[in-house]
Order: C-alpha cells, then structure tokens, then sequence
C-alpha cells in the first residue's frame, strides 16, 4: 500500500534511469522486467500455457463423457474424484487464468502505453509486482492437483457447504489451495487495474482527447473499473470461505448459524460483471480490427462508448439471475429478469454499430478480420441463447443442464479464445517484428470455429432434452443414457479442435524466427502503436509521439492514402 | 485553420498537467476496491446476524464493551482530524506539521493497543473466533479493519520519516492520508454495525 | 404535449417495475419459503446496497472529476512550466 502511493515518486525516477540504452542481463531483461512489453508477453505465455492445461483438462472429461469406464490415451482412467477437479479447474483456469491474463492483462499492458503515446506505465514496479503475484497463483493451482486428496472439485462457483468443509468434498488441501490461489490471482489483476486506469487517465500522449483514445482501451479501462468495483465482496467472501476450511468458523455452515448462500451473494456479485470485464476487451480487439480492415470509421464512436459504460452499469444490476433456482425472494428474481433481459440491449446496440461499421467498407479477409467477424457470429449465438436463461420462468427448467453449459461456452469462447486469437494475430506483427502465415492462419481458423460449433450445438441440444451438467457417466441413468451419439459428436469435434490448435502453434514459433519481416505498419492502420518501431525498444519510441485526431480517420476524402495515422501532424493533409 | 472532424483546433499539442496525480489517482482507486471489500463483509454480517434464531446478540455469549469502544472510536476520530490540520499546516509550510502528524500517529497506536487489550479480555471471557457466528463476524470484521489501521499506521510512520528528512512531497503526503480517512471513516460503520 | 406522452411512456415502464414487487412465493418452489423474513429483508437489503455502493463512488468520483476540470484556471492545451511536467509522474521524459 505505501508502494501504491509513492511509486509516482520513487519508482519513476529510479525507472527513468533504466531507459538508456544500457544491456540489461537475462534476469532482468526477462524475468524481473518492469517494462510494460515484457510483462504483457510474460502474461500471455503464461496464459497460453494455462489454456494448454485447460484444454487437456477437457479432453480428459470430454472423453470420459463420450467413451465412460474407459482408459483416456494420455491420462490413464478418469475416476469419480479426479472427474469432478478436471471440471472445476477446466472453468476456473479458462475463466481467471486464461480469459483475465490474455485479455486485460497482456492486451492492456501491450496496448495501453504504446496507443495512448506513452514510454511505459505509470506505476511500472507495481505492474511487475501483479505479475509475480499472478504467477505465485498460477503455480499454486497447478500444485493443488499434486497435494494428497488431489485437486479441488466443487465446480468453479465453490458453493458451500460443499467447498467449506473437507468432509464433503473430500480434498482438504486441494479446495484450500483453489482458494488462496484465486484470491491471489484477483489481488494480481487489482494492482494491474489501478495501474490501467491511472495510465490511461494521466499518461496520454499530447492532444489525445477523451474521444481520441482507441475503442480497445476505453474497453479495457471500462473493465479493469468494473472489476474494482466488483471484486471487493468476493475477497470478502473467499476470506470467510478461506477460515471456514482452516480455521473452523461457520460462516457457510448451516449447522452452526451459518448461511451457505451468503457465498452465492458474495461470488455472484462479482462473477456476473465478470463476464462483462472479460466480455468488453474482446468487444474492443473487434473494433480495432473491423475499422482497419473495413478501411472505414468506426461507426458512432460516442455511441459504443456511452453503450459500453452503460453495459458496465447495468452489468451491477444483473448478478441475481445466477441464484433463480437457490431460493432468493421472488420480488428480486422479478426484478433481475428484468434487468437481464435489459442488458442484452446495449450488447446488441454494439454488435449492430460493428455491423454498420462494415457496412459499404472494403473488406479485406485477413486472418484476423475473420476472427473479428466470426466473434460478432458466435458471440450472437450465445448472447440470444442467454434471454431463456435470463428469463425466472424458463431458467428453472434450463438450470444446471449443458443448455446452460452450451450458453456460456458460446459466450466466454467467442470472448477468451476468438477474441485472444483476433488480437494475437492482428498485433503480432508488432509485438515480435514479423507476419505469421495467412494460409496456416486460415487454415486455423476454419478448423476451429467449425470444429466450435460441433462441439457446442450438440449439447444445446442434449441440455434442452435435460441433461444435468455434474454428471459422471450418463450410463448410470436409464434417462439420460441414450443421445450417446451427440456426446461422442461433441467429444470427436473436440479432439478435431485440439488438433487444429497445434497448426496455430506451429504458426506462432515458425512465424517468430522465420516469419516475413512486417515493418512498423502491415496492416496500414492508424493508432500510435504503429509508429513504434516493431518489436518496439525498450522506452517504445525516440520521442514521444503527439496525436492530433481520432483514431479511426481512414478512407477520409480528398486524401491520397486511405488511412490517416494519429500523429501525422496536419499540415502533411493536402488543402480542402 | 481547417479544424478535424471532432472540430478541434489544429495547433501543435503539449503535454497537460493530470487532473489528479497519479499517486492520489491510484489510491482512490484502491480505497474503492477496499470500500467494496469492506461492504462486502457488513453485507455479510447483516446476512449472518438475521440468520440468528436466538435474536440477536446470541444469548450466553459475552457482550461486547460499548462504552470502551466508543472512547477508541473518538480517539481515532481525533487522529483523522488531527492528521488533517497537520495537511493545512503542511501546506502552510509551518512547524506544527510534525506536531500534529506525531499526534495523529499516536492516537492511531492508542486504537491499536485498546483494541488488542480489548482482544484479550474477550478471549478471556470466552469468545473466540470458532465460538459462533457472533465471535466469528466479531473478529472477521474487526480484525480485518485492525490489519488496516496497521497498514495506515505504517504508511504515516514513513510520511513522518520522510517529513523529518525535509523530503516529503504533497505527493507522497496525500495519498497517504486519503487511506488513513478511508481507515477511520470505515471505523464509525462496523462500530455502528457491530457493537451498538 | 410531446413531453407529457414521453412521460407517461416512463410511468407505465416504471409501473410495470413496481408490479414485479407483488410477486410472492411460488407454491412450486420448495427451497423459496426461508422461515426467517429478517433473513429475506436482508438479503433484498444487501443486494440493494452492495448495488448503490459501487455506482455512488463512480458516480462521485466522475462529479468530483469533472468539477475538477471545470475549475483549472488555464486552458488544457497551454504549455506546463518545466516543474509540473516534472511532477506530472511517470510518463514525462523530464526537461
């Protein structure tokens, strides 16, 4: 806390020094880095490795799911126990350690200084320290499942009493591990968020103006504020969850006076603006690529503005709708479908202003314009999916079935994985200096997003028939037992999924040493990050860039180039 | 001069002071997240405390020292107070700065130490942290609110070093004082919510 | 007359809102009727306030930013003495 306050002070001077041109050792090039570049890049990786996991997480499950009893090549025989941590840390790693670092965090820390003109963070040793922090959680998770007892596995929400006492969940030291290392992962992303906020609100390039700021940081800003705002009650709550475990106190314990929904309250308070702090740097990767490859303004900047500070707004009104089936007061499960139903408004808004950002552009279909275009496709399926689930009525029926299941991959995919491989894909040219391959890419790309949708719409469909999501073997039960051949669809285009990942890896290590060299600007786009040189040095540019207008003025009239960079001063414009 | 198309002047821009510092900027924040953090436990509290079938507070529990509280409660009143004429005489530039920092620090160190004695003779009497929800909210609450009078303590321990070395900037000052208002006026809330 | 019919518009909404408050316990759901009504008013209370909370401070802090801007003194684009572009922070490349 004394750092948070003193860094502009201390920090700066002591980091200003580190900007010659001096070599640094391998130690604080790469691991003690307080640059901005270097940290985004050790999120990312570490996010890259956690969405490994996680996808063979769902490989294990998915398979035991399609083929149960039997051995899983590459994981032995899924047990009760070890299905049911699969699952749980599947959700949690996608959601805190995938969807949070490669989104806000390796996104925000690349982008914010380098689009707003700046030569780094503004608190640059707190940036660092949330990484550290960020990778401790990490490791904690990765160990949970090597304790005695072995990982947690009470879903990704932790609901007590399950989560609060080992007797029922029978992992002692796998939940208290869980916990402590999502409690740290949340402290990671606090420190990152005031740094995001702080940076783009006071570090601005000479003559950028509030609406002269990219689409994708007021996105990320208005997220890193959400999660702020939100995450507070859920310390709360992993704190008095945290002694339930070790100390014994019965704040979730029914038998002693406790109250095991007071964890929903606190947990969904925070998780429902969650998935609007992962759902809007996604928004915002989308725009920028749209506008580049469109060659047109983004259509209504105010507009997608104020829409997204007003999904940031409502998105407090909405976290009740978790808990329709727990039990809360009719007169509030009124209230929140409503206001559920009310969200899905501005989300709509943004992706018909996107629409009409291209309509009548000239398209080009680079790799990273089809990731764009086909998150506005997915992300629709799963935002209309969710007025049923949004609805009191209908949510009883749908509730904790793969409809629900179906819904939200439709959702955070579209968000954490189109989204990260959109971004990855249009900034890796600047991040390493080289093109990746557009034929590999596409190939990519359509593997994927058909392979998505063949794991996804099978089980919309097993889920509206009733099936539960918790399940172990649907053999067990006479119900449930046929429709094998939806699951051994969605599993078979889950394993075509994962195979066509290894055609992206293979593109990113190729493209980084052999890739053509892309110079400051392939994609002929307008932002200040452009200008750096690509990878940019250390200190990002020479001399700071100024801006003198908004960021999206391509295909202005009467100009010979069809796009018009933020720092090209006026005068290089030819006369009205 | 042809303005663009958000009709602003074209002219060679310079940099702006920020509106807020960036130190002043950054606590803010933080103290929100702390606000949220700490209605997130009175919530919790409220919750828990209409959960008693018994009324509440439990019968057969000890009671908790209302009267000895509200005295700490005044004493670390005093120290915010205190701590914000030791700004205006920092501003002013005039000697009493240090007078009144050193105050304001005292009197949170007076807070700390009743509280712990406080702690001691309720352990005494029985209640502990695992003895019910009425322990268990007890130290939640309060003991989390004591971790932070700490932590501002610790920050104004260093203002004041750095006050006595003739080095302490407004910017290091006000940040730090804006987590030592957060930390007593968060005070008169769990007083209110949890003694009376 | 325009305004008066907008108006009207919101009032039927805001009705429409209030109308959700008769709702009472379903007899299909088992789990909804707690014996406590304290512990149902308190979990309505604390959804309210762990709700206003959040948008008050933003909302504050934005009212407190925006005075902020209105009272400097000098025009944003003025060029800064050499010893605020010092203690602007981080950014600043210095003199």
């Amino acid at each position: 806390m004394a750092e948070a306050g003193t860094a502009d002070t201390h920090g700066a001077d002591a980091h200003d020094a580190a900007h010659g041109h001096h070599a640094q050792s391998f130690l604080s090039k790469y691991i003690f880095s307080t640059d901005h570049k270097m940290i985004a890049m050790q999120y990312m990786f570490t996010g890259i490795v956690m969405a490994l996991i996680g996808g063979y997480m769902s490989y294990a499950f998915r398979m035991q799911l399609a083929f149960p009893g039997e051995s899983v090549p590459g994981y032995g025989v899924v047990s009760q126990g070890e299905y049911n941590s699969l699952v749980t840390n599947h959700g949690t790693i996608m959601i805190f350690w995938v969807a949070m670092p490669m989104l806000i965090a390796a996104f925000g820390n690349y982008l914010i200084p380098l689009m707003i003109g700046a030569d780094d963070m503004v608190f640059p040793r707190i940036n660092r320290l949330s990484y550290q922090i960020f990778l401790i959680s990490a490791i904690i998770l990765v160990v949970s499942f090597f304790v005695p007892g072995g990982g947690f596995g009470g879903a990704w929400t932790a609901y007590p009493p399950l989560s609060a006492s080992a007797e029922y969940n029978l992992t002692p030291l796998g939940a208290t591990f869980w916990l402590v290392a999502v409690a740290l992962e949340f402290v990671a992303f606090l420190l990152g968020g005031i740094n995001f906020i702080t940076t783009l609100m006071n570090a601005r390039a000479p003559g950028m103006k509030m609406h002269d700021i990219p689409m994708v940081l007021w996105m990320i800003v208005i997220a890193s504020i959400l999660f702020m705002a939100s995450v507070g009650p859920l310390i709360a709550g992993a704190v008095m969850l945290f002694m339930d475990q070790v100390v014994g106190t019965g704040y979730f314990d029914p038998d002693r006076g406790g109250d095991p929904i007071l964890w929903q309250h606190l947990f969904w308070f925070f998780g429902h603006p969650e998935v609007y702090v992962v759902l809007l740097p996604a928004m915002g990767i989308v725009a920028e690529i749209i506008c580049t490859f469109a060659r047109k303004k983004l259509f209504n900047y105010k507009l997608i503005l104020y829409t997204a500070f007003a999904t940031g707004i409502i998105s407090f009104f909405v976290w009740a709708h978790h808990q329709f089936v727990a039990g809360i007061d009719p007169r509030m499960a009124n209230v929140f479908t409503i206001t559920t139903l009310i969200i899905s408004v501005p989300i709509a808004e943004m992706l018909f202003l996107y629409i009409a950002t291209l309509y009548g552009g000239s398209i080009r279909l680079t790799t990273p314009m089809l990731w764009a275009l086909s998150f506005i496709a997915e992300f629709l399926i799963g935002g209309i999916t969710g007025i049923f689930l949004g609805a009191s009525g209908s949510d009883i029926y749908f509730h904790d079935t793969y409809f629900v299941l179906a819904h939200f991959h439709y959702t955070f995919f579209p968000i954490a994985i189109i989204g990260f491989f959109a971004g990855i894909t249009y900034w890796f040219p600047k991040m390493f200096g080289r093109m990746m391959d557009e034929k590999l890419g596409k190939i990519h790309f359509w593997g994927t997003i058909i392979a998505f949708n063949f794991i996804f719409i099978p089980l919309f469909i097993l889920g509206a028939a009733g099936q539960h999501r918790r399940i172990y073997n649907f053999q067990n039960f006479p119900d449930l037992a046929g429709m094998q051949d939806l699951r051994v669809i969605a599993t078979s285009a889950l394993l075509v999924m994962l195979v066509f990942q290894v055609i992206f890896l293979f593109n990113f290590a190729y493209s980084l040493f052999k890739g053509k060299p892309a110079g400051k600007n392939p994609w002929k786009a307008n932002t200040l990050e452009w200008t750096a040189d690509s990878p940019p040095p250390h200190g990002n540019w020479p001399e700071l860039p100024n801006c003198y207008r908004g960021p999206y003025e391509y295909s202005v009239p009467g100009r010979e180039d069809d796009y018009w960079p933020q720092d090209v001063p006026p005068d290089t414009a030819p006369a009205e | 001069m042809p303005d663009d198309a958000l009709g602003r002047p074209y002219g060679v821009p310079t940099r702006r002071e920020p509106v807020v510092p960036n130190g002043v900027l950054g606590m803010l924040i933080f103290v929100a997240t702390e606000v949220m953090f700490f209605s997130g436990l009175i919530s919790a509290f409220v919750i828990g405390k209409s959960n008693a079938l018994g009324g509440w507070p439990p019968p057969g529990q000890p009671r908790l020292p209302v009267e000895e509280t509200a005295l700490n409660t005044a004493a670390l009143l005093a120290s915010g107070v205190a701590l914000y004429f030791a700004n205006r005489a920092f501003k002013r530039d005039s000697p009493s700065t240090k007078r009144l920092l050193g105050l304001a620090i005292g009197l949170g160190g007076f807070f700390v130490l009743f509280q712990g004695a406080e702690w001691v003779a309720l352990i005494g009497e029985g209640l502990t942290i695992t003895s019910g929800q009425l322990g268990g909210y007890f130290y939640l609450l309060v003991g989390t609110h004591a971790l932070h009078v700490v932590a501002g303590f610790i920050i104004l321990l260093y203002t004041y070093r750095k006050l006595s070395h003739h080095d302490l900037d407004r910017f290091t000052f006000w940040p730090a004082q804006i987590f030592w208002y957060f930390v007593v006026g968060v005070w008169p809330i769990l007083y209110w919510q949890v003694y009376l | 007359m325009r305004v008066w019919i907008r108006l009207a518009r919101v009032g039927v909404a805001l009705a429409a809102v209030a109308l959700t408050w008769a709702a009472d316990l379903a007899h299909a759901c088992p789990s909804c009727a707690s014996p406590l009504e304290e512990n149902r008013q308190a979990f309505v209370d604390t959804t309210i306030f762990l709700t206003v909370v959040p948008l008050l401070m933003m909302g504050g802090f934005v009212w407190w930013l925006r005075r902020k801007i209105r009272d400097r003194d000098e025009p944003p684009e003025i060029a800064v003495p050499q010893n605020l572009l010092r203690d602007a922070g981080r950014f600043s490349k210095g003199p």
